[in-house]
């Protein structure tokens, strides 16, 4: 799917650890996991707006759209 | 209504279902074609020797004086008693559906003193309890009840024991053959089994016309007879084909294991497997890919089952086309698998059901995967 969550970058400028975000925001670390790696098929809006004010920051800063092929590129670097 | 004709694939279903129940309706109940109906007429031998005496009635003088008439007449249903009992193919048969290992004791000798020669413990009990019964008959009126509950308890007690004993003698002495047993088989009514000089034979019948009449017609018929290599039993609908007591013991035991594997096979894949799906249900682990195989096994089984049901009587008699007479048919074929419908059916609603858990696991699998 061409929408990548961009998690770990918000984490990394927010000096914040996974474990800590899950606590915060009462989703479980697999989840958020499932989150990071882009491997989610929908989030809800209420998952979306608890990530946004623990990380003080908006859905467009969380969430990108890349083409098909940019996103295959970065999929297989990863 | 609008509702209703919303299912056109249910309702055609349904109409399908229907016509077939008319046609089974038109099959059961169809009458002989032809404007008239139609009725029958067989000569019989007249004489008691050919065919093995299975024609044999002779009427009794009516003019006798009574207690002679009876006497002869007692004696001749002696006589026709014993050739039906000579004829009789009643089995000891131990089954898996329609095929089975028989025995059959050929020792219809009811002659006391015979008996004595070769079951001389269990005639000896059998006059003890005779003995007993009578002395407890004798002494019904007495007061004593007490003796009568000792008599009656050790009437019982012996009973017992002779009827163990009488088990034991029969199945270690004795005349037996043994036969591969096939049920479902049946004979036109006017078709008879009989034992003529230790050979099988068939006696059937012949029409050699049909005369018109006014309001009906008549088919003229005899009997003729052909020997045969198998042993019919019209009472039990089988055909006893003869084996050698090896092969007898072999397929006792092999009929023995598909019956145990059988029994096990149905416990599982009936009761087994479904609880396991509800107890996993109830854990709220419905969706699964343990259930979706559990259902899918179900489905084949009952599959199998109906298919091996339906065609497993017809490859055996392929099997055995050679030694069954033409005579001697395969039952109602439509309605043997009428009977049997009923595990397709059920195949077939276990697996729209795992259609369905397979679609409900896949939305399980997305809900999962919605954060």
């Amino acid at each position: 799917m061409p929408i990548v969550v961009n998690l770990d970058v918000m984490l990394a400028r927010r000096k914040m650890t996974l474990k800590e975000l899950s606590e915060r925001v009462n989703i479980t670390i697999a989840n958020l996991s499932i989150l990071k790696t882009s491997k989610a098929k929908a989030i809800r809006f209420s998952t979306l707006e608890d990530i946004c004010r623990v990380l003080e920051c908006q859905p467009g800063d969380l969430l990108e759209y890349l083409p098909n092929e940019e996103y295959k590129r970065l999929m297989r670097r990863a | 209504m609008k509702n209703f004709l919303s299912n056109p694939l249910a309702i055609a279903v349904t109409m399908i279902v229907c016509l077939y129940f008319f046609f089974m309706r038109w099959y059961l109940h169809k009458a002989d074609s032809g404007p008239f109906p139609l009725s029958w007429s067989v000569s019989v031998p007249a004489d008691d020797t050919s065919f093995a005496g299975i024609f044999f009635n002779p009427s009794v003088n009516d003019s006798l004086p009574h207690y002679q008439y009876r006497k002869i007449e007692d004696s001749l249903k002696l006589i026709k008693t014993k050739k039906e009992l000579s004829n009789r193919s009643l089995a000891t048969d131990n089954r898996i559906g329609f095929i089975g290992a028989a025995s059959i004791d050929e020792d219809h000798d009811y002659d006391r003193s015979k008996m004595i020669e070769k079951n001389p413990l269990s005639v000896m009990m059998m006059d003890s309890i005779n003995e007993l019964n009578s002395k407890l008959v004798a002494d019904a009126d007495s007061v004593d009840l007490l003796k009568n509950k000792k008599l009656m308890g050790e009437l019982i007690w012996r009973y017992k024991v002779h009827i163990n004993k009488l088990h034991d003698s029969l199945n270690k002495v004795g005349n037996r053959s043994y036969y591969l047993s096939l049920s479902n088989y049946v004979a036109d009514p006017e078709t008879y089994f009989f034992i003529d000089k230790g050979t099988y034979h068939l006696a059937y019948v012949v029409y050699d016309s049909v005369v018109k009449r006014t309001y009906d017609s008549v088919k003229l018929g005899h009997y003729e007879r052909k020997e045969i290599n198998v042993r019919f039993s019209k009472e039990e609908n089988k055909v006893l084909i003869p084996v050698k007591k090896s092969w007898f013991t072999f397929l006792s035991i092999l009929v023995f294991i598909f019956q145990l594997g059988t029994i096990a096979a149905l416990a599982m894949f009936t009761v087994g497997l479904p609880v396991q799906i509800l107890i996993s249900i109830s854990k709220g682990q419905a969706f699964t890919p343990k259930n979706l195989y559990r259902l899918r096994a179900i489905a084949v089984f009952f599959l199998v089952y109906g298919v091996i049901a339906v065609t497993a009587p017809y490859l055996v008699h392929f099997i055995f086309r050679q030694q069954i007479p033409h005579e001697l048919n395969m039952g109602a074929g439509i309605l043997a698998f009428t009977n049997r419908l009923i595990y397709f059916f059920i195949a077939a609603i276990v697996f729209i059901l795992s259609v369905a858990f397979k679609n409900g696991y896949r939305l399980q699998q997305e809900q999962n995967l919605i954060i």
